[in-house]
């Protein structure tokens, strides 16, 4: 008996991201095993290793044996790696400037707020950072920045984290309406104007 | 003149590796044992029955692949199917030049683990 169609996802990922050699005859293997009974849990992994295969693919023919040991093979090594490193840290400046941008948004009510010189100047070092990243290894090592599973999970996390940020801060300024004096309207004033309670009692001026 | 720009590009068409590694060796085994429609999960379940060890069928493909490059095995194109979600299975058979690649190395091993302690009559 034929079972279910396997995990969509790990699907959608293994023609996408273990694209190349005999991918769909690994992918109609691995669909006839899934219906012959293994778990969802034996697709996930085999879909991982293949994605983890395809992504090595490149860097393993230079990391042989022969490759080590060889000036050239070495050479080609230590490029890769600082290619890797400098995108990695392209990576994390995008990343980094995602979190902060939604971090600094959701303390403000207004865009003006986030324009403190803190954050201004840390975005400016995060941008300069990854502007060395993404120009360095193509300077040094003639590396075209290609399309890798590293800029995809880069992109969905910075789209998630602003999502969220954003729903977020919409949350917070909508229970801020529902209170006694409604923070909505004219924010700027509610920033500046003092805070005092209500039960409060004012303090006596005849001192 | 070679510029400072080109000398990676360059090198990625200086080397061949030489050598077969394990994992190739037992693909290339299993897929002279089977013989005929040597298809991925089955020279994947072929090497666990005979090894005792799980080999992944991705990493099969990835040995069949680098085998496919050196010209040690060819490979054919079947039927899709329904059972496959509409994919064609590819099946693998070793060449001459697999064959005897395979005979050097069972030869190799043979000799080298010959007069071994506990290695009598079996290679390791």
């Amino acid at each position: 008996m034929m079972r279910a169609r396997p995990p969509r996802m790990a699907t959608w990922l293994l023609q996408h991201l273990a694209a190349g050699w005999h991918r769909e005859s690994l992918e109609g293997d691995l669909i006839e095993e899934y219906a012959r009974g293994r778990g969802r849990f034996w697709f996930w992994r085999q879909t991982l290793m293949a994605i983890a295969f395809a992504q090595l693919r490149p860097f393993r023919a230079r990391t042989s044996i022969a490759g080590r040991t060889s000036i050239a093979g070495r050479t080609w090594i230590a490029a890769r790696a600082w290619t890797l490193f400098f995108r990695v840290l392209t990576e994390l400046a995008v990343v980094l400037g995602a979190v902060s941008i939604v971090d600094r948004s959701r303390d403000a009510r207004i865009w003006q707020d986030m324009l403190n010189p803190a954050f201004v100047t840390t975005m400016a070092i995060l941008v300069a950072v990854a502007f060395v990243g993404l120009w360095l290894p193509v300077t040094l090592f003639n590396s075209k920045r290609s399309r890798g599973p590293l800029n995809h999970l880069t992109l969905f996390f910075a789209m998630a984290a602003l999502g969220a940020g954003t729903l977020s801060w919409a949350s917070a300024t909508r229970r801020q309406c529902t209170a006694d004096a409604c923070h909505c309207q004219n924010a700027a004033r509610q920033i500046t104007a003092p805070q005092i309670p209500a039960t409060q009692p004012i303090p006596s001026r005849t001192r | 003149m070679l510029r400072q720009n080109n000398y990676f590009a360059n090198i990625e068409d200086m080397r061949k590796r030489d050598y077969l590694g394990q994992l190739e060796l037992m693909v290339l085994f299993a897929v002279i044992r089977i013989n005929t429609n040597a298809y991925g999960v089955m020279i994947s379940q072929e090497i666990s029955k005979q090894s005792g060890r799980n080999a992944s069928i991705a990493s099969v493909y990835a040995a069949l692949e680098r085998l496919e490059k050196k010209t040690l095995i060819s490979s054919l194109r079947g039927e899709p199917t329904a059972e496959r979600g509409g994919k064609a299975r590819t099946y693998f058979k070793a060449t001459a030049a697999g064959l005897k690649e395979a005979r050097d190395a069972y030869g190799t091993l043979t000799r080298l683990s010959g007069g071994m302690p506990g290695f009598k009559g079996q290679i390791a």
